[in-house]
Order: structure tokens, then sequence, then C-alpha cells
């Protein structure tokens, strides 16, 4: 997930906090018992542009004993479910807390490029639309009864525990990946000395290997049926933007009427997901479409720089162009428009659907797709090792 | 670009300096990565390349002076950016991030220290450098 603050003006209270949002984005674009609405609005920080926002429900494993969470935000560039204490309310759900191997209480460190999230590890049943996920390991992020943070946990970073940090009551993660470190979290206990997974007994938190199905899951892989990846879909918005925009997450790939992958472009992926773009003639091989972007993220320097969104493009609306290769050797042309992100922001300052946004990348040799690739179009995420009828995930496809 | 691959992986545990210092300063840097070392000889400078058991491949950029003047990582984990970055790791720690960057894309513009980095769990990669070390004639932006 890679949000950068735009510059737009804080929505009222009474708005942000209605969870369903308002105006502008019209009905979801898909309908069926495997889909769950999207909402690309302000979201709990009052702040957000170009986030698509998701409502999941948590249950104490194999009970009633339910919680409903909105505002959760859909991405598929991470994995697993993590919810921010601070978003679940004055009463919040007591989720079981998981167990190292040696049976002490699970704690996680999850890292960011420049942040991290620390909290427990808990198992729930999480529901998705009409998918179920039993007893699956999540995060819960600023968990007032984990213990501090371990000295080795930061490693420089800034810590994202609470709601404004976040911008989100949670994260759903629906990358291709089946679990959020994978195996070198198996392997190594403290991977490069940092942490990632911790077991906390009273004397202390002391870094632990965790089997892949102890690690935060994508939910996903877990449901009965539809388990083979996502579609997330979002309407074509105006060129100026919208106050908010509805889309759909679809589960499942080719496994329902609703979710066949018809003639869209399969790439296949490499061992971090990335596949290669190739902009002004440079392969740019650590690419990836990320719907927890919210703007496209890749380096121009013919592109004119915002003045007030400083590290956004700010060019009279141009149309580029680049092509996607997928590691299968599958190839598609893609054209895609930048406009002046100050224009937009300025124009509507209250607007959270804003279309044709893009910004400079850290990277070099990276070209993050975020959520104005998703406009007007939909695209398909394939699990690893999961079957659909284009062959094996990973895989995106659009 | 790297031209020369010079030396074979050593065996014995490998010498690595934090940016900034002199490469025969010998630190445990390597040890404590339990990092196995390549060595390559380029035009302008000096690469120790390192991977370490989490599968993060680390670079060292040597000035002919024997500085280290940057580092860059890739892998599944982000270094151990105290020990890599050494007596800049505070400076990189509590420097405001520059404009545009967020929880997976970093900026850090200073006088004494830039900083690129991105990347989600699973891909981290970055670069850092110290300017004023920065050999004529190289742009550090384009180490990768």
């Amino acid at each position: 997930m890679r949000a950068r603050v735009l510059a737009v003006a804080v929505l009222t209270a009474a708005l942000s906090a209605c969870g369903g949002g308002s105006g502008g984005g019209g009905p979801p674009v898909t309908t069926g018992t495997n889909v769950a609405p999207l909402i690309v609005d302000a979201g709990p920080g009052g702040t957000s542009v170009n986030l698509p926002f998701v409502t999941v429900t948590v249950c104490v494993p194999g009970t009633s004993t339910c919680q409903t969470i909105d505002h959760v935000l859909l991405d598929t560039g991470s994995t697993g479910l993590r919810l921010v204490n601070e978003g679940l309310g004055t009463s919040p759900i007591a989720l079981p807390q998981a167990l190292s191997a040696a049976g002490d209480p699970l704690q996680e460190c999850f890292q960011f490029a420049d942040g991290y999230t620390w909290g427990s590890v808990r198992t729930a049943d999480i529901q998705v639309a009409d998918g179920t996920a039993s007893n699956v390991p999540v995060q819960l992020i600023g968990d007032p009864s984990s213990p501090a943070v371990p000295a080795d946990c930061p490693n420089g970073a800034v810590p994202e525990n609470n709601v404004v940090s976040f911008g989100a009551n949670g994260v759903l993660g629906v990358s291709v990946f089946r679990e959020d470190c994978g195996p070198a979290c198996v392997a190594i206990a403290n991977p490069n000395g940092q942490g990632a997974f911790y077991g906390c007994p009273a004397s202390g938190c002391v870094g632990t290997t965790v089997a892949l199905i102890a690690q935060p899951q994508n939910p996903v892989y877990h449901f009965a049926t539809n388990n083979n990846g996502v579609a997330v879909e979002m309407p074509t918005i105006s060129s100026a933007g919208q106050l908010s925009a509805r889309g759909s997450l679809i589960l499942g790939i080719g496994t329902q009427t609703n979710n066949q992958l018809g003639g869209a472009a399969v790439l296949t992926l490499g061992t971090s997901g990335e596949f290669t773009t190739t902009y002004n003639g440079t392969p740019l091989t650590f690419s990836f479409i990320d719907s927890g972007s919210n703007a496209y993220f890749f380096n121009d320097s013919a592109l004119t720089p915002c003045v007030k969104n400083v590290g956004f493009y700010c060019p009279a609306r141009t149309t580029l162009a680049a092509v996607n290769t997928g590691k299968n050797g599958v190839v598609s042309d893609v054209a895609f428009d930048v406009a002046d992100a100050d224009a937009l922001t300025a124009n509507n300052p209250t607007f959270s659907a804003l279309p044709n946004v893009a910004g400079t990348n850290s990277l070099a040799s990276s070209f993050d797709w975020g959520l104005p690739f998703f406009y007007g179009r939909r695209v398909y995420v394939a699990i690893e090792g999961q079957s659909t009828s284009a062959g094996l995930g990973p895989f995106v496809a659009y | 670009m790297l031209a020369l691959p010079a030396l074979l992986w050593c065996a014995a545990p490998p010498v690595m300096a934090a940016l900034g210092e002199a490469v025969s300063s010998v630190s445990s840097d390597g040890a404590r990565l339990k990092a196995s070392l390549r060595v390559i000889g380029g035009a302008g400078y000096d690469v120790h390349e390192l991977t370490t058991p989490a599968g993060t491949t680390i670079r060292e950029y040597i000035a002919p002076s024997g500085t280290v003047f940057a580092v860059a990582w890739r892998g599944p984990f982000k270094p151990d950016l105290r020990l890599l970055l050494g007596g800049y790791f505070d400076l990189y720690a509590s420097s405001p991030r520059s404009a545009g960057s967020t929880r997976t894309q970093l900026a850090i513009d200073r006088q004494a220290l830039v900083v690129r980095a991105g990347g989600h769990m699973r891909a981290f990669s970055g670069l850092a450098w110290v300017p004023a070390l920065v050999p004529a004639g190289v742009n550090p932006g384009a180490l990768q």
C-alpha cells in the first residue's frame, strides 16, 4: 500500500462518519453474493484520496461473536487482515491471542518501506461478501495488551499504530501471496537483525520463526469457494474527479458468471510479485499493480512537477504509453493520462476520487500502477499456486 | 557500470564498513549479518556486495579514498540499517521525510545524507549516500 498525501480539504465529521459515503459513484458495477462493495471516500482520517475501502466482519472463531468494521483499506499490494485497535471503537471484539510454537503470545512487527505496525497476532473468522476464512491469523495493530515495541523492530522507521497514522481502520491484504512474510519467516527468527515475529513471554520479546499457516493469511485463499483470487473493479470517473466512487471486490476468478477472465491480458509474476513495465524505452523490472497506492508512481523528468502537491506531476493533461510484460512473456500496451494534480485538488478540494494523478517513484526500477489504473477497469489478482482458467497463480490480469 | 568482477566469495567472515566509514576500519557488521561477500572492481569506485541469510543483497560503494560513500539494498527484508548506516543512522531515523514520502516510499534529502527507498514486504529496496563523499563524476542516484 502506498498512500501519498494529496492536498484536499478535511470533510465534515458527519460525512466521514456515516460509513457509506455519498454521492458521485453510482451503484456497484457488478452484483452477486461473491461481491463486496468498495467505496473510495475521505476515510476515517477525512483526507484520503483514491483509497478503496471495504467492510469486513470478524468473529471469534467458531462463534457468532462478531464485529463489522467499515473503512478497511482493500490492498492488492499486501497480504492478510490487519485491524487497527483504535478503529474497533469502544467495545472492540476480543479475538483470541495466537501463540508461538514455544507457547508464548505471538506479536508481529510488520514493516513498510518507511513505517511499521506493531501488535498482536490473533485468530479470527473473516467474512467478506459470501466468503468465510475460518480461524486464521490476523494482526491487531496498536493492541493495548501488546508489550512495548522491541528495540530492533522500528529499524529507524515511523510507527503507524493508530487510525490517523494508518489512514484506515485496517487493511485487507489480498495480494498474490498466501501469507504475509512467507518462507523467510519459517527459516529465520530475526531477519537481518530486525524483527518480524516475536514470542513474548513475561520475561520479554524474542524473535521467533513462524510456520506459514501461523502467519497472517490472505483470507481469500481460505474461502471454501472463489478462493483462487479476486477481481477489483472501479467505474470510469469524471475527469474532474468525484466526491466519492463505488466499486466492487469480486471473489474468485473464473469461478462464477460474474468473474470470468474473458479476454484479459494475463501477466505472470516474479517471486516478489513483480512484472516489467517498459516506459520511455526503459524496462522497469520491479513494477506492480497496487490498489493501496493512490496514484501512478513512476519517474519522468519531462513531466512538470507540482508546486503544491510536491512529489506529484502537474502537466496539462497528457496521454502517455507504457508496455507491461509478464514473466510469461505476455505483452500488454497501456495508455494512461496524467493531469495537473494541483489543479484537480484545488478545483474540488473535497473530492476523494481523482483520476489521472501521478507522482515520482523513489525506486528507479519500479512503476507502481495505483488506483487510477483501476478506474474504468477490472483487475484480477490470482493467488500463488491456485488454479484458474488461465493457469496457476501468481498473476495479475486486466 | 560495474565491469570487473575481481574476487571470489570469501570464506572468512566478510569485511564490511558502515556508510561514511573507511573500508579499512574492519567492523564486525559482516559477521553479525552472517553475510557472504563479493568484491567487484569498477570504474571510479569498488563495490562490496553481501547477501544475508534472509536473502537481502547489500552493496557498499567505496570511493578511491577507501570510504563508503553509498549503500544500497534489495531483498525480502530491509537490512539492519543501524549497522549499515553507522553514524548516519540517527540522522536517518530523525530526519523529516521529504514531501511525497509514504509508508512504502521514502525520501530523505539532507545536506549530509540522501535516502531513496521503497517497496513492500517481500520486496524492499533502497539507496543511501553521503553527498560530500561521492567521488567526482559519479551520479549517486543511479547506483543500485
